[in-house]
């Protein structure tokens, strides 16, 4: 307990450093899979629905690959009322969607196409002011951010199942990276959530 | 009832392989503390064919003068599951298990004695954790993303549900979660144990 509290304490001395900050918060099974999330519905809960709300208010934009824009695309805007709040961020906010193969205009409010140099876009859209930029789910373009060395923090809601198959969260052949623990939250349910920025960036800070 | 507990060092992206090519600058003496009281509540050890040869090969060269763990780990009861392995095996009070591994370790789980600890032996975990074999699952968590090597829970597994019994957070940023399979037989011994 005490580590947590340490641990909680760092965190929020760094979230003084004004840049706007890459968040992947990712629903992983305990074998590492994001793949089709459906399977974490029987472990919702209300500490979760309050940890997910809370990080998508501190946050003003998603930042999505094309499978997960189109799934998000096809859902959020017809559950805005079931969902309230949340989904009036979700279809609100400013989306954008890397995709080599879609074509503006984007049907779902407010989303906008990263077409060309992913690294020169993300960077730029750092500099903006603002607040967290969110990217869920996502797996290629998260692959692609890492070995970029644009993300800032990984926050993994770790699910008491092992799934056996479906796609992972980090590849093979992924560079090795060494992160730093910032943060845990244990849930009822029996999930973990842990956050973790990259050891480096810790230490230019 | 003694119980089966697998522990295992892993890496963020789920990789247990050659841990001696990440884990050391994590070790410290929080983890080593944990790891002295699951040794000293076990009094037996249940491995695969390659963590058997691995460490057969290791363990009896040591000085047990100088390296305690050696002792240990040459005095305790090993049980190695192996199909292609055959009797005697070489490593000291190691028992060969080639038959029905379900029925021996039931067996070994009825008898006298304090707790079964399996480490690595990754293919012998899945299958027990899919038998419901295994009591418990220990996962220390390094904060490291590897990027190969082999993974704890390999593709084209079965699904196993868990539930999570307790969580520690180290200094170094190792997570220490530990799981057993989600109580939908044993609600007796859900109740003994909470």
């Amino acid at each position: 307990l005490t580590a947590d509290k340490e641990l909680g304490e760092v965190q929020e001395q760094s979230d003084e450093v004004s840049m706007r900050r890459i968040v992947v918060s990712e629903f992983v099974s305990l074998d590492g899979v994001v793949e089709d999330p459906s399977w974490t519905v029987q472990f919702g809960g209300e500490e979760q629905q309050r940890f997910k709300y809370d990080e998508l208010s501190e946050a003003d934009a998603l930042l999505l690959g094309r499978v997960t824009y189109e799934g998000f695309a096809a859902a959020w805007p017809h559950i805005s009322e079931q969902a309230g709040e949340y989904a009036d961020m979700m279809n609100g906010y400013p989306k954008y969607v890397v995709s080599t193969t879609l074509e503006e205009p984007l049907g779902w409010n407010n989303s906008t196409l990263i077409k060309g140099d992913v690294a020169e876009e993300v960077s730029r859209l750092k500099e903006l002011p603002g607040k967290d930029i969110l990217v869920f789910g996502s797996g290629t373009l998260v692959n692609g951010l890492m070995r970029l060395g644009l993300i800032d923090e990984y926050r993994l809601m770790i699910f008491p199942v092992v799934l056996g198959s479906g796609r992972r969260l980090f590849g093979d052949g992924v560079e090795e990276t060494v992160l730093e623990l910032v943060g845990t939250e244990t849930f009822d349910t029996g999930v973990v959530v842990l956050s973790y920025r990259p050891a480096d960036k810790k230490a230019e800070e | 009832m003694r119980k089966v507990i697998a522990s295992e060092f892993v890496s963020l992206d789920g990789v247990f392989e050659a841990p001696d090519q990440w884990h050391f600058p994590y070790f410290d003496e929080e983890m080593g503390e944990e790891i002295g009281r699951a040794m000293a509540a076990s009094d037996a050890m249940l491995m695969g064919r390659v963590l058997y040869e691995e460490w057969a090969d290791f363990w009896p060269r040591q000085d047990p003068e100088e390296n305690l763990v050696a002792a240990r780990m040459n005095g305790v009861r090993k049980y190695v599951v192996s199909t292609t392995l055959e009797e005697p095996l070489e490593w000291q009070n190691s028992t060969l298990i080639a038959g029905d591994v379900a029925e021996d370790i039931s067996e070994l789980k009825r008898q006298p004695g304090k707790d079964i600890v399996i480490s690595g032996s990754g293919s012998l975990v899945r299958s027990l954790l899919t038998d419901r074999l295994i009591d418990e699952l220990r996962l220390m968590i390094h904060p490291v993303v590897v990027g190969s090597g082999k993974r704890l829970f390999e593709e084209r597994g079965e699904r196993i549900a868990l539930e999570l019994v307790d969580s520690k957070t180290f200094s170094t940023g190792v997570v220490y979660l530990t799981y057993r399979p989600a109580s939908e037989r044993d609600d007796s011994d859900r109740k003994e144990t909470t």
